[in-house]
């Protein structure tokens, strides 16, 4: 079992919550377009930021800890299959593309938004014991793009206001 | 160290990314809709406005099957499992026999002068999956 220092833990909890009160907000948002399970995904921003900042591990607990939360909160126990398997399979692809070092912050947010689609799709298709909702999935992957490119932004945003700050990652071989 | 952070400028390689996604998208379209459109059709022949007959693609015999209605002018309508078409009217400007054949749910031949609609319309019984949302 890997220790945390104080400076990490505390940062995970600052970034569960965020990443709780980003996907609750999200829900505020009225979204233009009729498609089921679209969300602009915010909470991303939060898992892909905890991956690079902190690594796939802590990155992994507070995305777990978000779903729970999430679910627990909207009373939905449905929503948390969505949630776990679409973010679980936006931090696993991100992680593997953010690997290659090739890719900048728009990149691995775009195939991370690809990647939560696809998961909602899956969730979709094991909740109604059917391949109906597959039907979405090209109009959703390519809305993956936009929303992708926009957290990407968003998350490069982010990481220019962090290097004003005191704060460094804590790159010991992670991930 | 510096060097282990994710570059915060668009890359190159990102276009990879960008159409890997694009092509999966194409790809899963095509499997999608193509396969759609061989799925269950209904051939909706209206007269006058009126529904006259439905026919499932399905139940129809490989040899086709062919429907006669009009209203002044007559069109003959064959019906195969795969397409519809209307093989001869007597109308004068013939375009419902111009238009050729439909085989995919939406498309449509019109009829003016005998006032026949042929329509292909997606079978009723699909699974109702917009009302959950995650």
């Amino acid at each position: 079992m890997k220790r945390y220092d104080t400076q990490t833990l505390a940062l995970c909890a600052v970034l569960t919550a965020l990443a709780l009160a980003l996907s609750y907000m999200e829900g505020m948002i009225p979204i233009p377009v009729p498609l089921p399970g679209f969300k602009l995904g915010l909470a991303n921003i939060v898992t892909l930021f905890a991956l690079d900042f902190l690594g796939a591990a802590p990155a992994f607990i507070i995305l777990i800890a978000r779903c729970v939360l999430g679910a627990l909160f909207a009373g939905n126990a449905s929503a948390l299959i969505f949630s776990l398997i679409g973010g679980v399979l936006a931090l696993a692809v991100m992680a593997l593309l953010r690997r290659t070092r090739l890719l900048s912050v728009y990149g691995v947010s775009i195939g991370g938004a690809a990647a939560h689609n696809l998961g909602q799709v899956f969730a979709a298709m094991i909740t109604l014991g059917t391949a109906a909702p597959l039907a979405y999935l090209p109009a959703l992957l390519i809305v993956a793009l936009f929303t992708g490119a926009l957290t990407g932004f968003i998350t490069s945003l982010l990481f220019r206001a962090m290097r004003n700050t005191k704060m460094r990652p804590k790159q010991k071989g992670l991930s | 160290m510096k060097n282990k952070e994710l570059t915060l400028r668009p890359r190159g390689w990102d276009a990879i990314v960008v159409a890997a996604v694009l092509l999966a998208a194409l790809l899963t379209g095509a499997c999608i809709f193509g396969k759609a459109s061989d799925k269950s059709l209904d051939c909706v022949i209206s007269v006058d406005g009126k529904e006259y007959t439905r026919v499932a693609l399905a139940d129809v015999p490989e040899s086709g099957e062919t429907i006669t209605v009009g209203h002044g002018y007559s069109v003959t309508i064959e019906i195969t499992p795969d397409a519809v078409w209307v093989a001869s009217a007597t109308c004068p400007d013939q375009y419902c026999v111009r238009t050729g054949k439909i085989s995919t749910a939406g498309r449509s031949i019109v009829c003016l002068p005998s006032r026949v609609v042929v329509e292909l319309e997606a079978s009723e019984g699909q699974t109702d999956f917009d009302i959950v949302s995650g």
